[in-house]
């Protein structure tokens, strides 16, 4: 684990087993990272609950790409970026492109019980609880993710 | 994640769950919610008061209970909701759909009115 600078800086570099118990030491690494932010009022906030939220819905994402025959992987790296107003989350994982992450729409629930939607909500959650929610491709065939999250005042 | 089931009289049982109930666990939920509302027990109290996290995928276990249970003829309640899970509920406007209740007994007591 990284430590942080003056200003913050890297506060998180982990390379994730991409597996279930992988989603542990996500969990474990974030609840080790609140102490080093110097921001004590966040610790088990809303705000604190929505970036756990959003980290742990993209690396379920990833975890659950990990065996695609296409490209299947074991690992992907996750870093934690502390800014004097933000915080950054950036996962890169080796897996097949996927499609339009950024742009999901949250399933009604006004309609029969019959009809409600049991997935397709991860994605959007994270949308909605970041300032910022990027995917990108890169020519060396990653995927690179990235979503902020911006201090409250 | 581990679930215990307590049953109760008139369809009723207690699921208690412990850990995380997220996308490595919500398909082991959704099987122990569709057996206990085999068993008999279509009106389920799902107690998440020794549940540390819940994802979205965890939530969709807990769709899938309620769809089941309502089926059914009973229905699925939740008791005890840490506040992630709250966040969780509001940010997907769950929370009008789901009946959630501050504890088990109150969610049984639900099930009789």
């Amino acid at each position: 684990m990284a430590s942080p600078g003056k200003d913050g800086g890297l506060i998180l570099d982990l390379r994730v087993p991409a597996t279930a118990e992988g989603m542990d030491s996500v969990h474990a690494a974030l609840a080790g990272c609140w102490p080093t932010l110097g921001q004590p009022h966040l610790a088990e906030s809303r705000w604190c609950d929505e970036f756990n939220l959003a980290v742990a819905e993209v690396a379920a994402n990833i975890i659950q790409h990990a065996h695609d025959p296409e490209a299947p992987f074991v690992s992907f790296d996750l870093s934690l970026t502390r800014y004097p107003d933000r915080l950054r989350a950036r996962f890169v994982d080796p897996g097949v492109v996927v499609s339009t992450p950024t742009d999901q729409t949250m399933p009604p629930v006004d309609v029969p019980y019959d009809d409600l939607e049991e997935r397709g909500r991860g994605l959007a959650i994270v949308q909605m609880t970041t300032d910022r929610f990027e995917y990108l491709r890169t020519a060396q065939g990653e995927n690179v993710w990235v979503i902020e999250k911006t201090f409250p005042v | 994640m581990k679930v215990n089931l307590e049953p109760r009289h008139g369809g009723v049982a207690v699921a208690r769950l412990t850990g995380r109930l997220d996308f490595a666990s919500a398909q082991t939920a959704r099987g122990e919610f569709s057996d206990a509302i085999a068993a008999g027990y279509p009106k389920l109290v799902i107690d998440l008061g020794k549940i540390e996290f819940v994802d979205s995928a965890g939530l969709g276990s807990l769709i899938g209970g309620m769809r089941r249970a309502r089926q059914a003829g009973g229905d699925l309640r939740i008791a005890n909701p840490n506040d992630q899970v709250k966040t969780l509920l509001s940010l997907t406007s769950l929370d009008q759909v789901l009946k959630v209740h501050p504890t088990i007994e109150e969610a049984v007591i639900g099930f009789s009115r």
